[in-house]
């Protein structure tokens, strides 16, 4: 449908304005929520994190289109309540204890949320205990962060808190960080890593076996 | 000890993109570069630069730390022999104070993503060019002195225990210059830089190399070296 290419479209421009406008409109048409949601919203950010993996864009065009996503699920969202559509995933993400840096965090579960997670953020400086109580409480993916060398060991001891607590099974931990690898990950026995936060939905998904 | 402030902080709009992930193959929306041209006025606004150094001798270096006058210890572990032959510690701290990451946290919380994002990065520009400046300032007087000078290591890097920022809050006492430190000894405000350089007449060369060549972090975004 030509008006969801449109709102596909402007999210990649990162227009907001539009993307509201345009979002308001496909829905007084009657077109299927979902669609909007899926053919609209959601394709035009698939093709702003295509464009990121291939360097043809950069991090600002990415949280351009993000909060063009945005606009569009302020009007979505409470429609998709009333239709009882859930999200295609659940994820705690949080700075793992002594680390205060929530921006790095702060891009994945935006650009998360624009994927159509549901994103449970747990804050920085979280202690083990907290995000084992996220995995008790059904969370079934764990998104660790930590910026500094010092503060990156905290990612093993929460894994070992998960194990500890006996819910290691139940979620798979995907974590990230300047300081951190995919070799440290496979390390600590880290489930996944992402390098950056568009990466983080290609292997959100892989981990709950949503791709 | 000596406390500086009057530091004219340099942001260059082409560091600020490289540190946000740009390529110069990838053209920049209007959109970006108006973004740009604002958060790097309003962060020459908000910064509000300052800095502390203070030299001490070095009294002792045995295997795992470094023994300075009024028997100050530096817990350097693994990473005491490119310190051989150091006459003398400088340690300084930098900082761009606290109002810049107020904003950022507002314009996040207000939804302005990019703003937010381009205004961190130029928070981040803006501190490491007031650690050069200092850092270049310290080399400059040590040289006259006829010193060699190190490049710049700090607790955290190797396997230097970020518990010895408690040592150098005791000897610098950084509050004077708005910073403090939280009980896992990481600086507030974030955009604060505490470094360390040996001084010597034969200083050893590894000491004067990149720090990341003492470090094990191979795979660390920032290594500038292979």
């Amino acid at each position: 449908m030509q008006i969801l290419e449109e709102i596909a479209r402007k999210v990649v421009d990162g227009g907001y304005l539009e993307v509201k406008e345009l979002t308001q409109s496909a829905v007084n048409q009657g077109i299927n929520i979902k669609d909007i949601l899926d053919q609209g919203l959601v394709a035009g950010m698939s093709v702003v994190g295509e464009r990121f993996k291939k360097n043809e864009v950069f991090l600002p065009n990415v949280l351009m289109a993000a909060r063009a996503m945005k606009s569009g699920m302020e009007i979505l969202e409470p429609l998709l309540i009333e239709t009882g559509t859930e999200p295609i995933g659940r994820i705690a993400l949080g700075a793992v204890q002594g680390d205060i840096h929530d921006i790095g965090k702060n891009l994945v579960a935006i650009v998360l949320k624009g994927a159509g997670f549901e994103v449970i953020d747990l804050g920085v400086n979280v202690p083990p205990q907290r995000f084992v109580k996220a995995a008790k409480e059904g969370v079934p993916l764990i998104g660790m962060s930590a910026l500094l060398g010092t503060t990156m060991p905290f990612m093993k001891i929460n894994i070992e808190a998960f194990e500890e607590a006996g819910v290691r099974d139940q979620v798979k931990i995907i974590i990230g960080g300047a300081v951190v690898s995919q070799a440290y990950a496979d390390q600590i026995g880290a489930d996944g890593y992402a390098p950056d936060a568009v990466s983080a939905v290609d292997e959100a998904k892989r981990l709950l076996s949503l791709s | 000890m000596q406390i500086l402030e009057n530091i004219n902080v340099k942001v260059e709009k082409e560091e600020v993109l490289r540190l946000l992930g740009h390529s110069k193959s990838v053209p920049l929306l209007s959109e970006i570069e108006r973004i740009l041209r604002i958060e790097i006025r309003e962060g020459y606004r908000l910064v509000e630069p300052k800095a502390m150094y203070t030299k001490l001798g070095v009294k002792e270096i045995d295997s795992s730390s470094i023994i300075l006058d009024n028997d100050f210890i530096l817990h350097v572990n693994g990473t005491t022999r490119p310190w051989r032959n150091s006459e003398h510690v400088i340690i300084a701290l930098c900082t761009i104070g606290s109002a810049l990451e107020r904003r950022v946290a507002e314009l996040f919380n207000e939804g302005n993503l990019v703003s937010a994002v381009v205004l961190d990065s130029v928070g981040s520009v803006a501190v490491e060019s007031v650690d050069d400046l200092v850092y270049h300032f310290i080399y400059q007087r040590e040289e006259e002195l006829g010193f060699s000078v190190s490049s710049r290591l700090e607790p955290g890097c190797g396997e230097w225990s970020l518990g010895d920022q408690e040592v150098i809050k005791k000897i610098l006492q950084p509050a004077k210059i708005g910073i403090k430190l939280n009980e896992y000894c990481m600086m507030i405000p974030e955009k604060s830089i505490s470094f360390c350089v040996a001084t010597g007449k034969e200083l050893d060369s590894e000491m004067i190399a990149s720090p990341c060549q003492i470090c094990g972090m191979n795979n660390c975004k920032y290594r500038s070296v292979e």
